[in-house]
């Protein structure tokens, strides 16, 4: 069809406008300015641009119902702050949801009250049952896997990725069993997050424990920017919360459990830091002493955002100016 | 000569072992013991080799089968003749075996007649040869291994002969017995410097000095080694024989438990270690050869007794046929009984763990009672008895040559220096 | 001026291309969902969801990339087959034991516990790292244990699992097994779970949002006596020369639901069964229907809302009413509801028996040796012959020269009469299972029993499981066969008549039996630094001592203490 002629003369007067405004030189007075926007954007804060979570369940047997709950919990509770399934690698070492001793099957609950079905209908175990072992855990961590792994088992983080690394089972000084045949050490620990440093495979990272004498665990690590918290010192154990009378078994870990009573009030929007998360940790009501250790952290913990590492938030700035590249 | 003896010991010997063989709860249930049979001498495997060797499966491409290629060949024309073929065979090996006891025996006293004695020795009269006949031929464990029917009496029936007709020797015909006992069992090719000893030592021969004794009989012993492994390789048809027979005794691929020490040491061993401990231990049976050989050279006879005394304890697959081996050449030097200084313990050893080791294995494999640790701790018991016994009878020489080189130390005690 | 024109030719364009490009990819792609509900003898019901999705391969040549326009058909299973040059997958997830003999035959054959994985891929050099890689894949997708089916796990059948797509072996073409070979792996163990559901349902078009799949409730599917999730993959014939191909994936969901457990009464409905109902059918579906296999006899019970179409009982040899409900001509969200007219039900005293059906023990005691016993039932009037497959893994050594096949009751039978064929690949430890296959002619109305005695292998510190006391499982043997249609396939008779696809005058049918459970001997796993330390002890003992025999040698302690006594003796008669 033939356009009419003002028309057309319309369509070429803005159309060399578009073209014209295209050809200019970006060297105007905005562009360094805009480079400095970009650093500021990503060094402010954390600098991180994206978070892994690693959530290990080291134990196997009916009895450890709630060891798997304790993981599934924190699973729900960072896919809920955002991590989606491909960044997070979830290692359970038994199943208990299709257990034919579970009552209720298909589902896994951390509270007696069974108002929240932790395993629900999207689920994704990368590491099940016999899998769980410490060489496939610290493969993963340092990327260090066989050429046919699938992308779901690998830990594809950066130098910019915050990694919540969450572990519980059966502990004791300086070690954490792995279903009732190996340990891991404290130090085979600190060298997998020391290779991690090296191959600059995190940006900052939050260690946490739950079991028996967690504390010891974390006393050897020593690459910058990991901050550790465990659920109870040397000596002491670690005490599960509730039973469920009808599953027959405890179903959550305490020091877990006021975790969770935090974390439950907190969403995507939250401003809450790590510090308001320490400072609600009770040692009477949690029957253990928990630790914190923050001596690699760099960064003051009332200025870390607990979405920092439990959630995924995407800084998202509006800017007035349109951004130039170079 | 016939004495009454040489008439009553064999047949006696043989019909025992027939009469064995025909209860079967007996015969069935040896069969399966593993202190008496193990996964390179047993015999059930040996028929499911045959079995599939008949069958044209490859026998050795499995983990089952592990023996040399001569006993497929040698089983598959025994069971074609008919059932009873395979017993009376064993029978009459194992009491073919006593001869040889008694021939040895023979031809050791007759070279040691004119040696250096003791003074209370030349009063002594040596050992009744069909004694040590019978000693061999009546032990228990000999009895238990010959109708268990294990195929470790080929080895034996081996070692045997090489030593007898090396006391004869004939250098060729004695080397291609260790050729053979070696080509079954791998072991025995520690007795070929001991058996070259012999012949060298007894043989009255113009020209030949030890060296060049040595150099033919080492390249007899070579030559009857290599047209064995050919002939098995052209039998079979490949070469993959190699690794499932030396390669399982060697890289103990199967294990099994036996009354030696190497199988909980490799069940428990994590991997990164294994290789550096089988290369010890393999090294550590072969070892001794040397030392022995030239420090007791006077003695070759003893030299393969203690040799395979050691073969018994530290083989990868060793059973009570290889301690009924080392208990009938045993009495062959008689002289060196009077020295030994463990004899009630050693005896006490030998009876303690025979008991006890059939009661664990029950306990650990059946009752579910007892655990692995019950029958290794038997195992190192009976191992600590042969051990005993072995370095009592070292000593035994050694003291002996001593007290016959001064005597005014008879009797007094002795220190090492 | 030309370049006037050239706005709206573009436009032009555009607008033509768009309807074209869609117009292709429908040609290319279709999809169907079925429901079959049928009600078993022993007041059981069985469900069985089959997901139907072809895609046009192209013709008979293989291109690279022919499958890269991808519509219906899932792009992860089109990748995974085209990367690992697969040509037909069979993936199955079972956790219980199909009861041959209460409920017939499955309509989907595969029904070994566990998760069996088999497929027949192009045979070239890179076949054995595209097995180990696909396992590993699939491992990915469905969150599942199936990389550890690796070389000790991996069998090549020989007589059984023939290619069952375009080129398959019934119809005698050949043609399919040069170039490709069969790879075999089952882990027994494994068990089924949401998380495996999850990905599964990701594969339909219409995921769990709309369409028959709405009722796979994880709660309820895994509280059922039997469950079995599977997607096969194969080519399949378009025309009757063969001259175009398609891809077909089928996924299925066959659940054996107890109502009785709950009730005492055989009433279901939907919302009873699965806690759901369907709300309407899958947008994209060609077809959507829910087949019901009523009783002959109308009063016993009944079904609401009425049906779309009954195929009456004259049809092809089914003697029941079958009801089909067309989802994709209801607005309204179907609920079926069936009520039976009786009070509590009363469990039949006996069923009718398949025709072949078998059944696997472990034979002795202790943890040494043992045997194992394959008894196959035949009760049909005429004999039957069978493929029988077993794969048993490398820790249990068989012994090929005690296998007895032997028909109980009638010993004048001879062995050679019963096995026309045998297959056998001895195990080679801790490197590949053994593989034993045989074609048996099974008499008329006879139990078969295969038996075969094994050895226990003890294993290494390291190669025992961390809960070790529990056990190792072996396999179900596989008895592959033909047969008829008859009263004990009549599910999935009924499934090909409503789908009208080509019923063959036989089924292949599999039967799996029960898998075993072999608890090995096991060392004391506490022991390894003290077992070191006690036989270095002994092996010490005996090279110090021998050592210092051999190298020292004597000297009498006696001579000093004499030659100090004569030289007192001589100080004292000197002296005195």
């Amino acid at each position: 069809m033939r356009l009419p002629s003002l028309l057309r003369r319309l369509f070429l007067f803005l159309f060399s406008l578009a073209f014209l405004a295209f050809l200019t030189p970006a060297a105007n007075a905005d562009g360094p300015k805009d480079a400095e926007v970009v650093q500021e954007f990503f060094s402010n804060g954390s600098g991180h641009t994206n978070n892994w979570a690693v959530l290990v369940c080291t134990s196997r047997f009916w009895f450890n119902y709630r060891h798997i709950a304790n993981t599934l919990s924190m699973y729900r509770t960072v896919k809920r702050l955002g991590i989606p399934d491909s960044n997070i690698i979830l290692m359970l070492g038994d199943d208990v949801a299709c257990n034919p001793r579970n009552k209720f099957p298909a589902t896994v609950f951390n509270n007696a009250a069974r108002l929240l079905d932790l395993y629900g209908e999207n689920v994704e175990v990368d590491y099940r049952g016999y899998e769980v072992t410490v060489e496939n855990f610290i493969r993963m961590l340092t990327g260090r896997v066989s050429a046919d792994t699938p992308r779901s088992k690998r830990l594809l983080s950066d130098d910019r990725s915050n990694i919540l690394v969450y572990m519980t089972g059966h502990g004791g000084n300086e070690f954490l069993k792995f279903q009732d045949a190996e340990e891991i050490s404290a130090f085979d620990l600190a060298d997998a997050f020391r290779q991690m440093w090296e191959k600059r495979r995190y940006n900052e990272m939050l260690f946490m424990i739950d079991t028996c004498q967690a504390n010891t665990m974390y006393s050897k690590i020593m690459s910058p920017n990991i901050l550790a918290t465990g659920s109870s010192e040397l000596g002491e154990s670690s005490y599960s919360h509730h039973p469920d009378w009808d599953i027959g078994v405890a179903v959550i870990d305490s020091y877990t459990y006021y975790n969770l009573e935090f974390l439950e009030n907190i969403d995507m929007s939250s401003t809450k830091t790590l510090k308001d998360l320490f400072d609600s940790y009770d040692a009477e009501k949690i029957k253990s002493t928990p630790g914190i250790r923050s001596d690699l952290f760099r960064r003051p913990l009332d200025q870390v955002r607990v979405t920092d590492f439990f959630g995924s938030v995407q800084r998202v700035e509006l800017t007035p100016t349109r951004f130039i590249t170079t | 000569m016939m004495t009454r003896k040489a008439i009553l010991i064999p047949p006696l010997a043989f019909i025992l072992r027939i009469v064995l063989f025909n209860i079967p709860t007996i015969a069935d249930t040896l069969a399966t013991r593993v202190e008496v049979v193990t996964p390179i001498t047993s015999f059930k495997r040996l028929t499911e080799g045959l079995y599939l060797y008949e069958n044209s499966v490859p026998p050795y491409d499995n983990g089952i089968f592990h023996q040399a290629p001569f006993l497929l060949v040698l089983f598959s024309a025994l069971t074609s003749l008919s059932p009873l073929a395979i017993p009376i065979v064993y029978a009459g090996v194992d009491t073919f075996i006593g001869y040889a006891l008694v021939v040895i025996t023979q031809m050791k006293q007759k070279n040691y007649a004119n040696a250096p004695k003791l003074e209370v020795e030349k009063e002594m009269a040596p050992i009744d040869p069909w004694t040590v006949a019978a000693l061999y031929l009546f032990n228990p464990l000999t009895i238990l291994s010959c109708v268990s029917k294990s195929t470790l009496i080929f080895t034996n029936l081996s070692v045997v002969l090489s030593v007898a007709l090396a006391l004869k020797g004939d250098a060729i015909y004695s080397m291609f017995w260790v050729a053979i006992a070696s080509y079954l069992s791998f072991y025995p090719a520690m007795l070929m410097p001991a058996l070259v000893l012999i012949i060298s030592k007894w043989t009255p021969s113009n020209n030949s000095t030890l060296v060049k004794q040595a150099r033919a009989s080492t390249f007899y012993f070579v030559a009857w080694l290599a047209l064995f492994l050919i002939s098995s390789r052209i039998l079979v048809g490949s070469w993959d024989y190699l690794y499932s027979t030396y390669g399982t005794i060697l890289c103990l691929t199967d294990l099994t438990p036996n009354v030696g020490m190497f199988w909980y040491f490799f069940i428990e061993m994590f991997d990164q270690f294994r290789n550096f401990f089988l290369v010890v231990f393999q090294l550590h049976a072969f070892i001794f050869v040397a030392p022995l050989c030239i420090k007791i050279r006077e003695h070759p006879v003893f030299v393969i007794i203690v040799l395979s005394g050691m073969m018994s304890i530290l083989k990868s697959y060793p059973s009570v046929g290889d301690a009924a081996l080392f208990l009938g050449l045993l009495p062959v030097h008689d002289e060196l009984f009077k020295y030994a200084r463990y004899g009630f313990l050693v005896t006490n050893l030998y009876l303690y763990s025979a008991a006890l080791a059939p009661i664990f294995w029950h306990l650990w494999i059946y009752a579910g009672s007892g655990n692995a640790n019950f029958f290794y701790a038997i195992t190192l018991v009976y191992n600590l008895g042969q051990v005993l016994l072995l370095i009592d009878l070292v000593y035994a020489v050694l003291r002996r040559s001593y007290d016959i080189a001064n005597p005014h130390t008879i009797g007094k005690e002795v220190v090492h220096k | 001026m030309p370049w006037k024109k050239l706005p709206s030719c573009i436009l032009l364009l555009l607008a033509l291309a768009y309807p074209v490009q869609s117009k292709l990819s429908s040609q290319k792609d279709s999809f169907q969902e079925d429901l079959l509900i049928s009600p078993l003898k022993d007041g059981k019901l069985l469900a069985h969801f089959q997901f139907t999705t072809l895609v046009d391969a192209g013709g008979l040549d293989e291109k690279d990339g022919r499958y890269a326009h991808y519509g219906l058909f899932p792009k992860s299973i089109g990748q995974i087959i085209d990367h690992h040059r697969v040509q037909e997958l069979h993936l199955t997830f079972t956790q219980g034991r199909w009861q041959y003999e209460d409920w017939g035959y499955p309509v989907a054959q595969s029904a070994g516990t566990g998760v069996e994985l088999w497929a027949w891929m192009k045979l070239d050099d890179s076949i054995e790292s595209n097995w180990r890689s696909l396992t590993n894949t699939l491992s990915g997708l469905f969150c599942a244990s199936l990389n550890f089916i690796d070389g000790t796990l991996t069998s090549q059948p020989e007589l059984s699992f023939r290619p069952e797509g375009a080129k398959n072996s019934y119809n005698h073409d050949e043609r399919m097994r040069e170039g490709a070979e069969v790879r075999y792996g089952i882990l027994p163990h494994e068990n089924v779970c949401t998380e495996n559901l999850t990905p599964w349902i990701k594969l339909l078009p219409c995921k769990s949002k709309a369409g028959i799949a709405t009722l796979l409730n994880a709660h309820k599917l895994y509280d059922t006596n039997y469950h079995s999730m599977a997607i096969h993959i194969r080519p399949v014939c378009q025309d009757a020369n063969c001259t175009s191909q398609s891809l077909e994936l089928v996924q299925t969901v066959t659940s054996v639901l107890d109502p009785v457990r709950e009730s005492g009464r055989r009433d279901w409905s939907f919302s009873s069964l699965f806690g759901r109902e369907i709300q309407s059918a899958c947008p994209v579906s060609d077809r959507s229907a829910v087949t019901v296999l009523l009783p002959s006899e109308q009063h016993e019970y009944q079904l609401t809302p009425s049906y779309d179409t009954i195929i009456e009982r004259t049809a092809a040899q089914v003697e029941r009413p079958i009801a089909v409900y067309n989802l994709s001509q209801h607005t309204e969200p179907l609920n079926l509801q069936m009520t039976w007219n009786e009070g509590e039900f009363s469990y039949p005293l006996q069923t009718s028996k398949p025709r072949v059906y078998a059944h696997k023990y472990m034979t002795g005691y202790g943890h040494e040796r043992g045997g194992v016993t394959v008894n196959i039932f035949n009760n049909m009037n005429e004999s039957q012959d069978i493929s029988y497959f077993d794969s048993v893994p490398w820790f249990l050594k068989l012994y090929l020269h005690t296998l007895e096949v032997s028909v109980l009751g009638k010993d004048h039978i001879d062995q050679n009469d019963i096995v026309q064929d045998l297959y056998y690949q001895p195990a080679v430890d801790r490197s590949r299972p053994q593989v034993l296959e045989m074609k048996l002619r099974l008499p008329p109305d006879s139990v078969t029993a295969v038996s075969i005695e094994f050895d226990k292998v003890f294993l290494k510190y390291t190669e025992h499981r961390p809960d070790a006391n529990r056990g190792f499982d072996v396999g179900p043997a596989v008895i592959t066969t033909l047969l008829p249609a008859g009263d004990d396939n009549l599910a999935s008779t009924v499934l090909e008549l409503v789908t009208n696809r080509d019923t063959p005058t036989r089924q292949n049918i599999k039967v799996y039996t029960e898998i075993l459970l072999a608890s090995l001997p096991t060392p004391d796993f506490s022991m390894p630094y003290n077992v070191i330390t006690l036989t270095c002890t002994v092996i010490a003992l005996f090279f110090g001592s021998i050592f210092n025999l051999l190298i020292r040698g004597f000297s009498v302690t006696e001579d000093e203490v004499d030659e100090k006594k004569h030289e007192n003796k001589d100080e004292i008669s000197n002296s005195s």
